[in-house]
């Protein structure tokens, strides 16, 4: 299980709906609410889920951006083709 | 590998500390020390592997293997931010086929060598005609990797047959550059980023391909009170829409090619409006007409007569109100603008042509040389500057912004690799499509090929790659790539930070990173290969690989001048910093163009810095934020305010060419009457060899398509999913159709990415080329769309 961290960047003052709404993207985590922006940690099942939570995310309501920060994949097996 | 709760938890609150101090050094400069988080690991800081943005980024360590990556908060260019391509960046490293052992085709089939057996066939076939091999190269070589293959090429066997994809990719670009200012590389900097008021992107979706440069700017408007966020501009020139489209406070959609027209219809309106910068033309400028002459303003203003926005609104389909906002912005002195290009204007057949022009639009209006307004040509690749560029990995140049048709630069070269004067090959050799052509044709006998994929990259590769696998070709990678299917000879090569290097992004920005962990099985740098097979020639006697002393020409020497054996691995990988002593050895020659790079031990304290790198008279090391910018830029002459140094007349002058508007070698017609554009997708580097590993990922975008305006799609009866057949006169490729996909092209256009090495859209593709830089055009040709 892949674990992120990103920047879930909002409209000034959309900041706290944009963390309610993230409750509808599975395996998302706000863990902090700032003005315009959300910290948030992601920790999908796979890798694909794990980037789909990030597709997930800018696909909300009142996101302007999401900005990767911090990838994590301690746990994953090498895949090839 | 799986891993306990409270290890998870450690991991958990390590993701969510890194992400809180990225935000807080957005706005500020203060920097959370990676080692301070709980996930326990060893952090190692790294430019990142893909684009020419060059973001810092560190890297994650455990028991020997990479586990994580975080931006790096330190890094002046990203500050903490990655991309989406962050979730491929460590695990590019891990798929289950990395090559890790010689091996050599025979009658078709590929078997395992030694390395002593690999290295010792190339040298016997290199030898057996230097005059028939080329090397292929690449803007994802480090610089040393670039230099050393160089050296090899043309001091080893006096021969100019050395080129790198970053033809393919940045060509017109450099053309633009030397054509205008006399040098290549640009000006400002990302810092105009975060000056500026206004961008402009012509023919490049950002959002997408530089990801973090556009968040550095679309931050900092979206934290911006409303009045004021208004006043911040972002235009998107565009024949698509994209991602940075939605973005975008205005879209202006134009025809193919009509980006040269909308240039000169800005230009018109300056001067038509009297809105431009006199002092700066009169002080800074040099007009001349598109044969070299000089020409008067008042010719110029005659050449641009008939770029009317009316006219050009007819040719380009763009608005006339849309054109006239151009000209006013650019006519506005309090504007400060910033114009963004990449692939769209230098895959172009007018590369060098639509690079001026852009360049005339800011040097008459004189935005250039102040912070937030400047041209930024931005570099597709990791190191296509670095190292193409700057250590002049192409077939006309040398190290240092010289070329080998100057005699005082190939001296230079000589003196500095101690060879007989008269030594090194005057004549230019084969750019990149020559060389490929010269292949097909048995011309060239043999090639080396590292870091990139001409079987997949090259455009028209029925033609291009046509008997390829006929001929010697070694190819040097990580993976199995569509070249290598070609290859007679595949290394197995070590891949980012299992080796050693340092690169150069688009920002003149020179970045050192150290190995951190160990290549797979037997996989070897890239440049140690290039030192073991020139060390080989040299014991077999060859003359070339010897110095005017009878030494070996590729030595590597240690602080006391002793030659260390660094063809040997176990002494190259283990004992000796080889990277940091050619580093050094190429960093003499970027001197005499003022290119002077940092020294290497500097580099390794920094995340990169600009060049030119001069002491100043404290001693420190400075980076220079505006080349030719007087308080800048070091060399710029006190009172000269700019002073573009390297103009080619020696008037310090930047040149506005008078370039016209051409039709393209191929436009769509009663056959073919659809344009193809091609190019990159977010999710992919390239062609995929790196981020088609990840099975998982790989799922998220798994396979080629084609994007189709959603009318168009209607009146052919398509339905997303549709397989669509394309077919142009060199080829045919079928694919399924993306109607409402992340892009959409125009009415009567369609885009196809070049990532699937199942889907060759460079079977399609034209092969028609800038004629000064040589460079292909890959976004623009004639093609059937026809529903299968």
């Amino acid at each position: 299980m892949p674990v992120s961290g990103l920047i879930v960047r909002t409209r000034p003052s959309q900041a706290r709906a944009v963390a309610h709404a993230c409750a509808t993207v599975p395996s998302v985590e706000v863990t902090h609410v700032d003005a315009a922006a959300l910290v948030v940690v992601t920790q999908g099942n796979t890798e694909a889920a794990d980037r789909q939570a990030m597709e997930s995310l800018q696909k909300l309501a009142g996101v302007v951006a999401v900005e990767l920060i911090y990838h994590n994949f301690e746990d994953v097996q090498a895949h090839g083709h | 590998m799986a891993i306990d709760t409270s290890r998870r938890e450690f991991i958990r609150q390590s993701a969510h500390l890194a992400a809180l101090a990225a935000l807080g050094t957005v706005f500020s400069s203060k920097a959370q020390a990676a080692s301070a988080l709980p996930d326990g690991l060893a952090w190692h800081k790294a430019p990142c592997r893909f684009c020419g943005t060059g973001c810092g980024v560190l890297v994650g360590v455990l028991e020997g293997r990479v586990v994580a990556v975080q931006g790096d908060p330190e890094a002046p260019v990203n500050r903490g931010l990655l991309c989406a391509k962050g979730y491929h960046a460590g695990s590019a490293l891990y798929g289950n086929d990395r090559l890790t052992t010689p091996m050599v085709r025979t009658n078709g089939k590929l078997r395992e060598v030694s390395w002593d057996d690999a290295i010792d066939l190339i040298a016997d076939k290199i030898m057996a005609a230097p005059e028939r091999f080329g090397f292929y190269g690449s803007g994802q070589w480090t610089i040393v990797e670039g230099y050393l293959a160089l050296k090899f090429t043309k001091a080893g066997l006096r021969s100019n047959h050395i080129d790198p994809n970053a033809r393919l990719c940045m060509a017109s670009a450099v053309t633009g550059f030397v054509t205008t200012f006399g040098v290549d590389e640009p000006s400002g900097c990302y810092d105009d980023l975060d000056a500026c008021d206004t961008i402009i992107t012509w023919g490049n979706n950002w959002a997408e391909m530089h990801p973090v440069l556009f968040s550095r700017f679309m931050d900092r408007k979206n934290a911006l009170p409303d009045h004021q966020r208004k006043k911040m501009l972002y235009i998107d020139l565009a024949t698509r829409q994209t991602r940075s489209t939605l973005a975008a406070d205005q879209y202006m959609a134009f025809v193919p090619q009509t980006d040269l027209a909308i240039a000169n219809c800005i230009c018109h309106q300056l001067l038509e409006n009297d809105t431009y910068d006199k002092d700066f033309v009169d002080k800074h400028v040099r007009l001349k007409a598109n044969d070299g002459s000089d020409i008067s303003l008042e010719e110029y203003r005659t050449f641009l007569a008939d770029y009317t926005p009316e006219a050009v609104a007819e040719l380009s389909g763009v608005p006339v109100e849309q054109l006239k906002y151009l000209g006013k912005l650019f006519g506005d002195p309090d504007r400060k603008i910033v114009s963004l290009w990449c692939m769209g204007m230098n895959q172009h057949t007018r590369g060098t042509w639509i690079n001026n022009l852009v360049y005339n639009c800011h040097l008459l209006s004189g935005k250039i040389g102040k912070p937030g307004s400047t041209p930024f040509s931005l570099t597709g690749q990791p190191s296509a500057c670095g190292t193409c560029r700057e250590v002049g990995t192409l077939a006309h140049a040398l190290p240092g912004g010289r070329v080998v048709t100057e005699e005082s630069h190939r001296e230079d070269c000589e003196t500095h690799w101690n060879m007989t004067p008269g030594a090194l090959n005057a004549t230019p050799g084969l750019h990149t499509m020559a060389m490929f052509q010269a292949l097909a044709a048995g011309e060239l006998t043999s090639m080396w090929v590292q870091v990139t994929n001409p079987a997949q990259t090259m455009p028209n590769l029925h033609r291009n790659l046509a008997n390829a696998k006929d001929r010697f070709v070694v190819v040097s990678d990580v993976y199995p790539t569509a070249t290598t299917e070609v290859a007679t000879v595949i290394l197995p090569s070590a891949m980012w930070v299992e080796k050693n290097g340092v690169v150069g992004n688009s920002e003149r920005r020179t970045h050192q990173w150290f190995g951190v962990v160990d290549p797979p099985g037997d996989a070897r740098d890239d440049a140690w290969q290039t030192l073991a097979v020139a060390h080989r020639m040299y014991e077999k006697g060859f003359a070339g690989m010897k110095d005017k002393d009878g030494n070996f020409l590729l030595a590597v020497r240690d602080a006391d001048g002793n030659e260390v054996e660094a063809w040997k691995w176990e002494v190259y990988n283990k004992t000796f910093n080889v990277d940091r002593a050619m580093f050094e050895e190429y960093r003499q020659l970027t001197f005499r163009k003022h290119k002077n790079v940092a020294p290497y031990d500097k580099l390794v304290e920094e995340r990169g810095m600009r060049w030119p790198v001069v002491q100043d008279a404290q001693g420190e090391w400075q980076e220079t934020k505006r080349r030719f910018v007087e308080g800048e830029d070091p060399y710029v002459k006190p009172g000269t305010g700019v002073q573009f140094y390297h103009a080619k007349a020696g008037d310090d002058r930047a040149i506005v060419w008078a370039r016209p508007y051409e039709d393209p070698p191929e436009m769509p017609d009663d056959d073919y009457p659809f344009w193809l554009c091609t190019g990159r997708v977010l999710e992919h580097w390239h062609s995929g060899t790196m981020t088609g590993r990840v099975k998982e990922l790989h799922q998220a975008m798994p396979r080629a398509y084609v994007e189709l305006n959603p009318s168009d799609a209607r009146a052919m009866d398509v339905a997303e999913g549709d397989l669509v057949k394309i077919r142009s006169r060199r080829g045919t490729i079928t694919l399924p159709a993306w109607v409402r996909g992340r892009g959409t092209p125009q009415r009567g256009h369609v885009f196809v990415p070049f990532f699937d090495e199942t889907k060759l859209i460079n079977e399609v593709t034209l092969d028609e080329y800038c004629p000064i830089s040589k460079q292909p055009d890959y976004k623009k040709c004639a093609v059937q769309v026809e529903k299968v």
